[in-house]
């Protein structure tokens, strides 16, 4: 991984902490891809996906979780949710996008809850 | 974030709104459009998108929900690329007016934010009077045609950017009116006139009843007796088009996407004139939404088909129903639609495959089965629709050229626009224009004979084996030639020249 991709994530991790997010999991990863942050907060499990951007210059952060990042991200966390037996709770998809200056300084942080949930674009089963 | 605008898209010849929301949530960035949409709707999400961020303004990064209701029609053409652009800009708080909902958009968008103009704009601006809406925003290029509905009021747009300053009060835009008056006044000198066709006295007779009731005509002649000379000078003597009219002829050109730009209203009648290898569909209207044809282009006006019987038979019959009613009904799978069609048939044909069987001076070719194989394609029933047959023979080249005193275009228009005047008076009440269209119930009210005449057509149908229809249409051609001649009822003389132009009926067959 990036030297930025690393700097974001934890930079989101800090975010989440200090917002009252307990963290369960980070970097969850199985032969199906990786997740950068498993949180649980307020009863919720919270998936987070976390982006960072040095510039926008090749497209918005956003548009970089595409539905097949989605996809990948749903069968993780349906890996995990069946591993700790996690079906009885509600849980979301957050992504959190990190945009950094030149020298490596955190310019801003923003949080989209429920940025993503099962629908015909991305759902796995089909 | 939600905002509602209006839209309106064209089914067959009429306009319905479509309510265009635009629904903005936080989320990962999407752009879905339901109801409906076919492609050109879906895929006026790039277009969109590029023309909001070309304009300056921001696109916003989240998810945008756009919904066309009623949900259960399907919505095409690209009208709503203004609206969608609108609704998302309005939704991101980009926009701040309270002028959205008084008013009704249409749009076409290109990459770079400017608006083009669209399909159908006069239906639309019909149905916005009907509804009692006052205000339309639509593209510059199509703003007269709306202009010419008196009631409206129509903002001309050029682009994205204009809008957006127009709508947030920052500009304003001068309404566009049309004076229908002028556009009616326009002088229309035509190129051709009836002066350059020698001789041929009866066949041009022929044709000025044919104009003054709008009957339908039938010629048959041999090669260059001048048949197609003389159906090319038909417009010319045309009566001019009355303002309802011409709204329902601009009607249909506008849905068919032929209306000249800059060009508001159509002025003159239709002439329309195929080419013999035209398809069924073509010619009827269709398609999997069905578009109008050739007939319904030549509403109020003229259809000329050439050479008559190499057209496919398919495509002939095809035109008995809506040469009774009017109206065509297109039905397919998806949709059913009913376009007027009440237009004036004009044919040509030859006698015989090499076109000189009767000839006095050449010698026909033809075997005598060729001959019954070529007039077969003209049916009995398609023919018994025609109330004026015209024979159009060979004339003396001599005698001809030496002629002088003929009458031009404009006299004989004059007097055929007397006798439609009379036609409009009398069916005032009846909502037709002109005597060919008058129903059975009209007929039996308005074409009144005395005892002298009845004898002589029961006589006629008698000698000549005419058909009850071909009893109806002699009754409306005798109504014309009296109107021609302002007589208020129908004479013995006009009686026997009407009976006189359904001499194909039998002549024909007889050899």
């Amino acid at each position: 991984m990036s030297n930025i991709g690393k700097i974001g994530e934890e930079a989101a991790f800090k975010y989440l902490e200090a917002k009252g997010y307990k963290i369960r999991e980070r970097n969850y990863r199985t032969y199906l891809g990786e997740i950068d942050i498993i949180s649980e907060h307020r009863g919720n499990i919270i998936f987070v996906e976390v982006k960072t951007r040095s510039s926008n210059k090749f497209g918005y952060a956003e548009e970089a979780v595409n539905s097949i990042k989605q996809k990948k991200i749903i069968k993780n966390a349906l890996c995990y949710l069946n591993r700790y037996h996690l079906w009885r709770i509600n849980s979301r998809f957050d992504v959190i996008l990190i945009s950094i200056s030149n020298n490596k300084t955190i310019k801003g942080i923003k949080h989209i809850k429920n940025a993503f949930c099962l629908d015909s674009n991305n759902s796995p089963f089909n | 974030m939600l905002s509602k605008l209006y839209s309106a898209t064209i089914f067959g010849v009429d306009a319905f709104i479509v309510e265009v929301e635009v629904d903005i949530r936080p989320g990962l960035p999407l752009f879905n459009i339901v109801g409906l949409p076919d492609t050109a709707v879906q895929e006026s999400r790039e277009r969109v998108r590029s023309a909001i961020k070309n304009s300056e303004f921001e696109f916003p990064m989240q998810r945008i929900t756009v919904n066309l209701a009623p949900a259960d029609i399907k919505k095409g053409g690209p009208v709503f690329d203004l609206p969608i652009a609108l609704g998302i800009l309005a939704a991101n708080g980009q926009i701040k007016s309270n002028l959205l909902d008084k008013l009704l958009i249409i749009g076409e968008l290109s990459l770079d934010g400017r608006i083009k103009p669209v399909n159908g704009v006069l239906p639309i601006a019909l149905m916005v009077k009907n509804l009692g809406k006052k205000k339309l925003l639509l593209p510059q290029t199509n703003a007269k045609e709306a202009g010419i509905i008196k009631q409206l009021e129509v903002f001309p747009v050029d682009s994205l950017y204009e809008v957006v300053e127009f709508l947030n009060g920052k500009i304003s835009i001068e309404p566009v009116f049309v004076n229908t008056k002028d556009i009616f006044t326009k002088s229309n000198d035509n190129q051709i006139d009836f002066t350059e066709v020698k001789g041929q006295e009866h066949a041009k007779r022929a044709l000025e009843i044919a104009a003054a009731g709008s009957h339908n005509v039938i010629m048959i002649g041999p090669p260059g007796s001048g048949k197609t000379m003389l159906a090319r000078r038909l417009p010319t003597i045309l009566p001019s088009l009355t303002l309802e009219e011409s709204i329902e002829i601009t009607k249909l050109h506008s849905i068919a996407n032929l209306l000249p730009p800059d060009t508001p209203l159509i002025t003159d009648r239709p002439f329309r004139a195929p080419h013999h290898t035209i398809s069924n569909s073509g010619l009827i209207g269709g398609g999997r939404i069905p578009k109008p044809g050739e007939i319904s282009l030549s509403h109020n006006g003229v259809l000329f088909l050439d050479e008559l019987p190499e057209f496919s038979r398919r495509a002939l019959e095809s035109l008995r129903q809506p040469l009774e009613d009017g109206i065509v009904t297109i039905s397919r799978s998806l949709s059913s639609v009913t376009y007027t069609s009440s237009f004036m048939l004009v044919a040509s044909l030859n006698p015989c495959p090499c076109g000189f069987f009767g000839d006095p001076v050449k010698t026909c070719t033809c075997s005598s089965s060729q001959i019954i194989k070529y007039r077969s394609k003209i049916s009995g029933p398609l023919l018994d629709r025609i109330d004026i047959h015209i024979e159009v023979p060979r004339v003396n080249c001599r005698e001809v050229m030496e002629k002088n005193s003929i009458e031009n275009s404009c006299t004989i228009r004059k007097r055929v626009e007397r006798a439609r005047i009379i036609q409009r008076e009398r069916f005032s009440e009846d909502n037709i224009f002109c005597n060919a269209q008058m129903s059975k119930k009209q007929i039996e009210k308005y074409c009144q004979i005395d005892y002298n005449c009845k004898n002589l057509l029961y006589k006629a149908i008698e000698k000549l084996n005419l058909s009850t229809r071909a009893f109806d249409r002699i009754l409306k051609v005798a109504r014309t030639i009296a109107d021609l001649e302002q007589s208020e009822n129908i004479k013995i003389s006009h009686l026997s020249e009407a009976i006189q132009y359904r001499s194909l009926d039998r002549k024909l067959w007889l050899y």
